[in-house]
């Protein structure tokens, strides 16, 4: 095993690569220009490819080939289409040309290998899987993804600055290019800690240059040239003003440098528009773009407040805010952080390469099976000819060492692991300066020791190997350097909740189950033991559909992104799989988020095996047909509830969701299972946005109405209890279950499982009157009104009127009520039930 | 929480040849375990038919009463 040592931040503005060495952390610096930044921009000229800073100097003047800022796009289905090329080239390809460029700034004589790569913390699983795929492609053997706000916390605690760093809580605030993250950190004696995070990876330093496009050069070109359509045209993608687009951006980016320093700038271009010629000079100032900045400052200010609250603490539990990223430069962002938050800012690391710095500290403790080293002299091929003539090692006996390199401790655990022939051999560890020794131990399989550390140093060991007559294997002997005083990370969170889904058949619709929850440390292994909820016939067209989605557990199921999909058919079953029978579904999620599962059927004793492709979209058409129907009845529902209450915004915004969804609904209904096209991604992809716009829909003001109709539902629904005759008790065990997850689901302010709290407590409203004799009393004087269409069987319903008409006369009301439910049964009901044909997944 | 299912430790301390008799150190004991975890090959530590990941573990370690706990697994 040998440690990684690299760490990149790929980033959205510029790229960088680092390496951990001997405890400390070297930024490389392109060979050509000795920049340690790399611009995340690539080129395609006739003849090559340009990456870097070379390829943004054509962003204005070829922009039909050059590409940036893709780093945002990662893991969707955006492609860019190259002029030069013909063809259309993806974010991760663009990502593995940027990562090629990176590993150019390394000397020749040092192999990389393997490396961290940091991505966002916000990066669902589709992201960072591309972002491995593009690792993988640009020829690391393995790669390592890093979340980069712990990237950005080690380098701060790591950095040799004399600034007290007492152990509690910090917030690192990263604004880069093109995305925001906000982590709370936990500092401790023992380590570092992510406690909790939050981001935005649509807000970045691109919003900043879009809002001086939008705000100020647009309203500018239109006042000069007169042009009506000007801004809906420039928006067009491939459109007429595509060349002035991106110069725009370009000019839009420098004016945005410039203001950090100057009170004001201009901004002078020519363009022909309408074939007018026309020379403009835009004069921005800093008070022009304090305002039009601030909305996206105060956006990423509430996310702050969000992690904090979220975690009960207050703004004043927090030591410091650590700035990292380019756009931290702002002197808005500084400007709004300190007023609105009153917490001390740290800008005492580089902004520009501590994601670097970071993941480099991260590698240096990061491990991987290297190939076979290469011979790269013929000097060096002669001394290893010659050391391979003498038996310096018995080829029976392999030692290998693990160890933490930096330590916050006064002693930290080595774990020796030795195989081969042990007899009679010992190894023995000293420390450099003399004053630790183990003396001679016996050779186990495998030993830990406890090595003392001499505090703020590079503490060096050696641990040599003996024979039995005290003669030492040289080849063995290792070399142990611990660096005391230094930060290191327990684990990386896992960012979004992991779920499955199951059947929640007395619903008729299916529910998230968590497998492993928001904030748990990678890498996750769980098997979970379910039963089947409906029987599969072997050779039929059934399926047992095992879905696992990554999101919030509170949400819908169609809000959720997913990741992995198995689907079991009758024509795979060796046996029919009978509804109730057992299936183990063993889920594994590995360091850098790749999905691994096994599934056994115990009745008819099969496994089903998969390793999630890392960029391939999984989608069961029934399965989506069916929440694609649950999702237009919600949103059905909610836009005659927006009308009931006469909100006639949110009524308009949930009729424009409405209809978008059922634009889709005949190309929906019309797929089959085996479809090749792509339709079903564009049909999934549809719902869950829209599913996650409704969950978004009114804002912070719908989840405090829907949590004033919670509580008002809660009250009557209480006062209906206690007026009940029937089962008094067993609805208030009911009442009380719901009461209990009340503070879960009221502070995960999620539409969703509002909405679901208060379904389930009109549920137990209606249990609850049908409980009380005199609702029922109401309800059998209103079916007694009924004329025989009424009734879906009147002949069955006449006898049993009578026989209520008497049990009531005889005030026998058990007897009464029984009958009243049969009747109801057999009225006819207006409410139409679509899911009667409900299949659900068939996992209970 | 829901992602975890209780398993004794002391199967896992047994496997590691971590002793949890007489006087215990919880720092030491999660160093161990730690530097037993990044050496496996997943990050997780299988011992008969039982999975155990670093994440249920450390938390199980930093329970305010996991001397309590384990006590009480040591009589079982």
């Amino acid at each position: 095993m040998r440690a990684v040592n690299f760490g990149i931040d790929l980033g959205t503005t510029n790229s960088l690569i680092a390496k951990y060495d001997n405890n400390k952390v070297q930024v490389y610096k392109n060979p050509i220009g000795q920049k340690e930044t790399l611009a995340s921009v690539v080129a395609y000229r006739s003849e090559r490819i340009l990456v870097g800073d070379k390829a943004r100097e054509y962003l204005a003047k070829d922009a039909m080939n050059v590409f940036g800022g893709f780093k945002r796009k990662m893991g969707t289905d955006e492609k860019y289409y190259v002029v030069n090329l013909d063809e259309n080239v993806t974010p991760a390809e663009l990502s593995t040309l940027i990562l090629r460029e990176l590993k150019k700034f390394v000397p020749p004589t040092e192999n990389v290998e393997a490396a961290v790569i940091t991505i966002p913390a916000s990066f669902d699983s589709m992201q960072s899987n591309a972002t491995l795929k593009a690792g993988l492609d640009a020829g690391f053997k393995e790669v390592f993804l890093l979340l980069e706000p712990i990237a950005a916390s080690l380098a701060f605690f790591n950095a040799s600055s004399t600034v007290e760093k007492p152990n509690g809580y910090w917030l690192v605030y990263d604004l880069g290019g093109g995305t925001f993250d906000v982590a709370l950190i936990k500092s401790t004696d023992e380590g570092l800690k992510i406690a909790d995070h939050e981001g935005n990876n649509f807000l970045g330093g691109v919003d900043f240059d879009f809002a001086i496009i939008d705000k100020i050069i647009i309203p500018e070109i239109i006042r000069q040239t007169g042009i009506e359509n000007f801004e809906e045209e420039f928006r067009v993608k491939y459109g007429k003003y595509e060349m002035l687009y991106y110069q725009v951006m370009y000019y839009a980016e420098e004016a945005k440098k410039e203001l950090s320093q100057a009170p004001a700038t201009v901004i002078e271009f020519g363009a022909i528009l309408n074939n007018t010629n026309y020379d403009f000079h835009i004069t921005i100032t800093r008070e022009n773009i304090d305002k039009i900045f601030t909305p996206i400052v105060n956006e990423t200010i509430k996310l702050l407040h969000k992690v904090v609250a979220n975690n009960g603490l207050t703004v004043s539990d927090i030591n410091q805010i650590i700035l990292v990223g380019g756009s931290t430069f702002l002197p808005q962002v500084r400007e709004q952080l300190t007023v609105q938050t009153g917490i001390p800012l740290n800008y005492s690391v580089d902004p520009t390469t501590s994601i670097a710095a970071g993941a480099a500290f991260y590698a240096g403790n990061k491990y991987f099976e290297p190939d076979a080293p290469a011979v790269t002299s013929i000097e060096e091929k002669i001394v290893d000819d010659l050391l391979a003539t003498v038996d310096f090692s018995p080829a029976d006996v392999q030692v290998d060492v693990n160890y933490t390199n930096s330590s916050r401790d006064k002693e930290e655990v080595l774990l020796i692991t030795s195989n081969g022939e042990l007899d009679n051999k010992y190894y023995r560890i000293s420390r450099s300066d003399g004053g630790f020794d183990t003396g001679f131990i016996t050779l186990k399989s495998k030993k830990t020791e406890f090595l003392p550390l001499i505090p703020g140093i590079n503490n060096l060991f050696v641990l040599s190997v003996y024979d039995g007559d005290s003669n030492e294997i040289t080849s063995l002997k290792k070399e142990i350097a611990i660096q005391q005083g230094m930060y290191n990370i327990d684990g990386q969170p896992l960012p979004h909740d992991i779920c499955f889904e199951v059947d929640d058949v007395e619903n008729k619709t299916t529910k998230l189950e968590v497998i492993f929850a928001r904030n748990s440390l990678l890498p996750q292994k769980r098997t979970l033991y379910r039963e089947i909820s409906k029987t599969v016939k072997k050779g039929s067209q059934d399926t047992i559909v095992i879905n696992i989605l990554e999101g919030d557990k509170n949400s819908r199921p169609s809000s959720n992104l997913t990741i992995g999909c198995i689907q079991i058919e009758g024509k795979d079953l060796q046996s029919d799989l009978i509804k109730g029978s057992d299936i183990e579904i063993q889920i594994q999620l590995t360091d850098s988020r790749v999905l691994r599962t096994v599934v056994f059927l115990v009745m008819t004793q099969q496994e089903f095996k998969n390793v999630f492709s890392v960029s391939e979209k999984q989608v069961n058409i029934e399965r989506l047909k069916e929440q694609f129907i649950q999702l237009e009845n919600e949103l059905i529902a909610t836009v005659r509830q927006f009308q009931f209450n006469a909100n006639t915004v949110w009524e308009i915004q949930a009729i424009a969701l409405l209809e978008e969804l059922q634009s889709v609904k005949f190309n929906l209904l019309k797929l089959k299972e085996k479809d090749k096209s792509d339709e079903k991604y564009v049909i999934a992809e549809r719902v869950t946005r829209i599913s996650q716009e409704y969950d978004k829909l009114g804002g912070n003001e719908r989840i405090a109405a829907l949590i004033e109709e919670y509580l008002y539902a809660k009250d009557t629904l209480l006062q209906v209890i206690n007026m009940a005759d029937f089962e008094k008790e067993e609805l208030m065990k009911m009442y009380h279950k719901i009461e209990q997850a009340e503070t879960a689901f009221i502070h995960s302010k999620n539409v969703s499982a509002i909405d679901n709290k208060l379904r389930q407590l009109s549920d137990l409203h209606w249990k609850a009157l049908s409980n009380n004799i005199g609702f029922l009393i109401t309800r059998f004087i209103e079916y007694k009104g009924y004329n025989t269409d009424g009734f879906k069987d009147y002949t069955a319903a006449k006898p049993i009127i009578k026989m209520a008409d008497s049990a009531l006369e005889k005030e026998a009301y058990p007897e009464f009520r029984r009958h009243v439910f049969s009747i109801s049964s057999l009225v006819k009901t207006s409410r139409a039930n679509n899911y009667t044909d409900f299949k659900g997944t068939g996992i209970g | 929480m829901a992602n975890k299912h209780y398993i004794s430790i002391i199967r896992l301390l047994r496997h590691c040849g971590i002793g949890y008799d007489g006087e215990l150190s919880v720092s030491k004991i999660k160093k161990q375990l730690n530097v037993e975890f990044s050496y496996s090959a997943n990050g997780y530590i299988e011992v008969d038919v039982y999975t155990y990941n670093k994440n249920n573990v450390m938390e199980e370690l930093e329970l305010p009463i996991f001397y309590t706990r384990l006590r009480y697994h040591k009589k079982i």
